[in-house]
């Protein structure tokens, strides 16, 4: 992946980037806030619900080992007067029968939360709604839905069941107990009864707003309090966890669980709460937490579009400016920037400016350029013609003896074809040199021995290149100025590298600057003159040129300031 | 005093009995009676008031009786509830086997419910006990007041009558007229009572029998007493009364007649549970008569409706029957509710809706514009109430609360007599046996007078 702050746009990674960093903020901030609270009210809820559930669960235990002991107490009874019953005569058993009904009467009487005893024996069936004590058959305890959970022991508790009263039918919970005799056998059942609502009572938690449910030792569900009933299944999940914790607390979806079990007894209280309920406070203050979070992310973005556009302005008006940049016309840049941005702008206008300055300076360059080129052009014409012709001529001078035109006339060719020999613009100084003595030569023709030269140049500084018949014309304008009237003249060509440049003096002992001035030497020669410099203005900048100068002794120095440029770059340069 | 207001519960009962059939002078006098009785009312109805808007107040309530009394009372109950939403009531109610053990039990354990239904037998014992409240604030303008004093001690009011009842018998007609006897009426005699027996028992059987063994219940020996002449089995003082002779006649008769099998054998007889419907002997079948009360006819007529029709108890050289209060309401001295209990028993005596939902459950009513206005309505079987007290009232014997200490005597009684349905003992021991057990309850209740 690219680095997104070196390709996206700044303004919105600027925006997303802000966005992302408050909005994790803030939801760290409000799941820290909510998962803490939650924990510490599941944590405090657990820990009120197991000690209130202990206690409630002595209290209990209290009640129905109150309710164990005297269905115990009752047997033994049950047992003394029941052997009366079988020894006696006929009014005997009835007078025990009553007697058996009497004394459990009293325990009804004298426990509140005793609803009826229903005694299942041989005695005489005697079943009637309005009566506290039931007498039923030994054999039909074997048909009730119960039976099971006592088959098997000696006493158990069982869960709700119907059974029925002067009130209609109505759910209870029994404790049943054997009644056994010496022999150890066992001849009849006692069942008493608590009305499930009486029971309920006893589990009941302050408030009421959670159910609780109500195990015995096996794990068997005896009763739960009205609310929303408890699943087997649920019991099932916890059964295990109770085995091992005697007290805890889990919680599953919406649902918190609470057990307690007493370790002297067998009951295992289990409450259960909504989740949703006992966190709502918690889920409230979250909720707001979360409203003033997507406030504070509004409120942020807000800021940080409205910071992101006074950064963004400048850069965009930046951008158009270069965008749209063209030299006739420019985008003006605000001048009210004194920061980074201020320096950014001066900075691109500075820039500009100088660019600006380049421009015109290129066109001029290139003006100069043009014009030279033609000139340029303008001396070249047809040089081949021009050669030919002379050629000619010079055969007609030597068929005609004139020994002294043909010599120049061949002077003159060989100055043309030199002239014409390269026509690349730079030239080895060798053959710049040639031309030169070639002209010198045309010129010694006319002036025989009164024309005295001299070309002093450095065998290195031959390979160098200088710009093609750059010295012809001062030597011309020597001629046709400084010789002009004169018996005799001197020519000195004297080449040297001065400086890191080329210096090339061509002195003559000719009339001299001021003279020559007056006889306007500067309208005749002129032209080849500014020829030469605006060629080298063109070729080499305005640093180089030349300068005519008065002689040490009289005449007119000429010096030539060329850079060096050696063989290969010229080569280059073709 | 007692016998006094005997005879006017019965000149009560012929006025609303009149008053049924429309006589308008009678319902002038009680509507003259009224305007006297408004300013009780508006003051007894004070604490219901304060109740109405007070806090809420659970009332504990016990009462003995039928299916049809518990079904009409819990009814009321919650009619009540709906007049006044801050009174709520938890009911306890069962036969009257074990209601007064209960009843001692609970005092003794300070948790006996607020207002307790009480029985003419019992009134003067709670009462010197302490147990019960003084309830002289009820608005009683409109109950007979020598009906009232039934339910006074030394002038105060303990219990408040709900309704008056007479005893009488009952008989399977349907048997009856199947086997083709003369049925019992309001003026059969004691002879025409082993007749009957005799012939009914050589039409059904073996093992059917015409009579349900009730000789062990002092209350038929009472109306035997009285039958033959020989009073109260109580005399003025409070002390037991009963005729040795007498006694040992009728014991000695009620065997021969067990073991003639025209009484249900002891077995049966101690299953015998009054007005159940699989264990009352006549009711399933195993007898065809027995005593009840007038009040008890609905609950019979609504058990197998159409089957049965009343005979007062036989005459001697007099009738044998009586009027009595059928039971009381009584509020627990203990109670912490004593006011709502006292506006409660108001509303339960005095309104009229009260006294539609409630009809002749305690037997007829004692308010007589409740009377005036139930009478219209009354279905077949209260009817036959109605006609059955009607029957008994003229040749009523009086009727006496049992003197102080003997609450439990008929208990007592009950046991010694058992012994003789079942052989055990003979009816001449068993009267050394009762007069024994008579001075034991005599000095107790000597003691507690002192």
């Amino acid at each position: 992946m690219r680095n997104p702050f070196k390709t996206l746009r700044i303004d919105f990674v600027f925006f997303f980037g802000f966005a992302f960093i408050v909005t994790l903020l803030v939801g760290v901030v409000v799941w820290i806030s909510y998962s803490s609270s939650s924990k510490e009210i599941a944590s405090n809820t657990s820990h009120y619900q197991q000690k209130l559930l202990g206690e409630l669960n002595k209290k209990l235990t209290t009640s129905l080992v109150g309710i164990e002991q005297s269905s115990n107490t009752a047997s033994k009874n049950f047992d003394v007067t029941y052997n009366r019953f079988q020894a006696g005569t006929k009014y005997d058993k009835v007078r025990a029968q009553a007697e058996i009904r009497s004394q459990l009467n009293n325990y009804v009487f004298n426990t509140p939360i005793l609803h009826s005893i229903h005694v299942y024996s041989v005695l005489p069936l005697n079943y009637s709604l309005q009566e506290y004590v039931q007498f039923l058959p030994f054999e039909q305890m074997k048909e009730e839905t119960w039976y099971p959970l006592i088959d098997k022991t000696d006493d158990a508790w069982i869960s709700e069941h119907t059974i029925r009263t002067n009130s209609g039918d109505i759910p209870v919970i029994s404790f049943a107990r054997k009644v056994y005799n010496n022999l150890n056998q066992y001849y009849a059942l006692m069942v008493l009864n608590i009305k499930v609502p009486v029971f309920q009572a006893l589990i009941e938690t302050e408030g009421g707003r959670s159910s609780v449910a109500l195990l015995d030792e096996t794990g068997q569900l005896i009763t739960q309090t009205v609310n929303e009933a408890f699943s087997q299944e649920q019991l099932d999940g916890i059964a295990a966890e109770i085995e091992r914790n005697a007290a805890g607390s889990k919680r599953t979806g919406d649902e918190f669980l609470v057990w307690s079990k007493s370790i002297d007894s067998k009951w295992t209280l289990i409450e259960r709460t909504s989740w949703k309920d006992m966190t709502a406070s918690s889920l409230q203050i979250t909720r707001l937490f979360l409203l003033l979070g997507i406030a504070a992310i509004f409120l942020i973005l807000l800021l940080g579009v409205l910071v992101a556009r006074q950064f963004m302005k400048p850069i965009g008006l930046l951008l158009k400016a270069m965008s749209n940049y063209s030299p006739q016309k420019q985008d003006a840049l605000p001048d009210d920037y004194k920061n980074e941005f201020g320096r950014l702008f001066q900075g691109y206008q500075k820039l500009m400016q100088r660019i600006e300055e380049l421009y015109g300076n290129l066109e001029v360059q290139y003006e100069k350029r043009r014009e030279a080129e033609i000139k340029s052009l303008q001396v070249m014409i047809n040089p081949h013609f021009l050669y030919n012709s002379l050629d000619q001529v010079n055969w007609v001078a030597i068929t005609a003896g004139q020994s002294k035109i043909s010599a120049m006339l061949s002077q003159l060719g060989q100055l043309f074809r030199l002239a014409l020999s390269n026509t690349g613009r730079l030239v080895p100084l060798s053959e710049e040199l040639a031309h030169i003595e070639c002209y010198l030569q045309f010129q010694k023709v006319r002036w025989e021995d009164r024309l005295e030269y001299r070309i002093e140049a450095d065998e290195e500084a031959l390979r160098l290149r200088v710009p093609k018949i750059i010295l012809q014309p001062f030597i011309e304008n020597a001629f046709v100025h400084g010789f002009h009237g004169r018996r005799s003249a001197k020519l000195t060509v004297a080449i040297r590298p001065a400086d890191g440049h080329l210096e090339i003096a061509i002195a003559d002992d000719g009339r001299g600057l001021r003279a020559a001035a007056s006889e306007s030497r500067s309208a005749k020669g002129g032209y080849g003159l500014r020829n030469v410099k605006e060629r080298i203005e063109a070729l080499f900048g305005p640093s180089y040129g030349f300068e005519l100068v008065p002689g040490e002794t009289g005449g007119t120095r000429a010096i030539v300031r060329l850079p060096i440029i050696e063989e290969q770059t010229q080569e280059e340069d073709a | 005093m007692a016998r006094k207001w005997s005879i006017a519960v019965a000149s009560l009962l012929v006025l609303a009995t009149v008053t049924a059939c429309g006589n308008s002078n009678n319902s002038k006098d009680a509507s003259s009676a009224s305007p006297g009785a408004s300013p009780s009312a508006s003051t007894s109805a004070s604490p219901s008031a304060s109740g109405g808007a007070g806090e809420p107040v659970k009332l504990t309530i016990a009462w003995w009786g039928s299916q049809a009394r518990h079904d009409a009372t819990q009814k009321a109950l919650e009619q009540y509830t709906a007049l006044h939403p801050n009174v709520t009531f938890e009911s306890t109610f069962s036969g009257w086997d074990g209601y007064f053990d209960k009843l001692a039990v609970q005092y003794s354990a300070g948790s006996a419910p607020d207002i307790i239904q009480m029985d003419a037998a019992y009134v003067n014992d709670y009462v010197s006990r302490g147990l019960l409240a003084d309830i002289g604030s009820i608005n009683t303008a409109d109950v007979d007041p020598s009906l009232m004093e039934s339910g006074k001690v030394n002038g105060v009011l303990y219990a408040q009558p709900l309704g008056v009842a007479a005893i009488g018998m009952v008989y399977d007609k349907t048997v009856v007229d199947k086997l083709g006897l003369k049925a019992p009426d309001f003026n059969w005699t004691w002879d025409d009572y082993y007749a009957f027996g005799q012939e009914a028992k050589a039409k059904l059987g073996n093992d059917k029998y015409v009579y349900a063994d009730q000789s062990a219940d002092l209350v038929d020996y009472t109306a035997y007493q009285y039958s033959m002449g020989k009073g109260y089995i109580y005399d003025a003082e409070g002390n037991l009364a009963i005729d040795k002779a007498t006694w040992i006649e009728y014991q000695t008769k009620q065997k021969e007649l067990r073991d003639a099998g025209i009484l249900t054998p002891p077995d049966l007889t101690t299953t015998d549970k009054e007005l159940d419907p699989q264990l009352d002997n006549v009711v399933n079948g195993n007898a065809i008569v027995r005593h009840l009360f007038s009040n008890q006819v609905g609950a019979i007529d609504a058990l197998k409706p159409g089957t049965y029709e009343y005979a007062s108890l036989p005459k001697g050289s007099e009738a044998g029957g009586w009027l009595k209060p059928s039971m009381f309401w009584s509020v627990n001295a203990q109670s912490k509710h004593q006011e709502e209990a006292k506006a409660f028993i108001d509303w339960f005596i005095n309104d009229l809706e009260a006294g539609k939902t409630l009809g002749l459950t305690r037997g007829t009513p004692v308010s007589g514009e409740i009377v005036a206005a139930l009478s219209p309505e009354y279905s077949e079987g209260d009817k036959k109430g109605v006609e059955f007290m009607n029957q008994v009232a003229p040749d009523a014997q009086k009727f006496v609360n049992d003197p102080v200490g003997y609450g439990n005597f008929k208990n007592d009684y009950k046991l010694i007599v058992e012994k003789i349905q079942f052989g055990s003992s003979t009816p001449e021991q068993a009267y050394e046996e009762l007069l024994k057990k008579a001075g034991e309850y005599a000095a107790a209740a000597a003691a507690a007078k002192k």
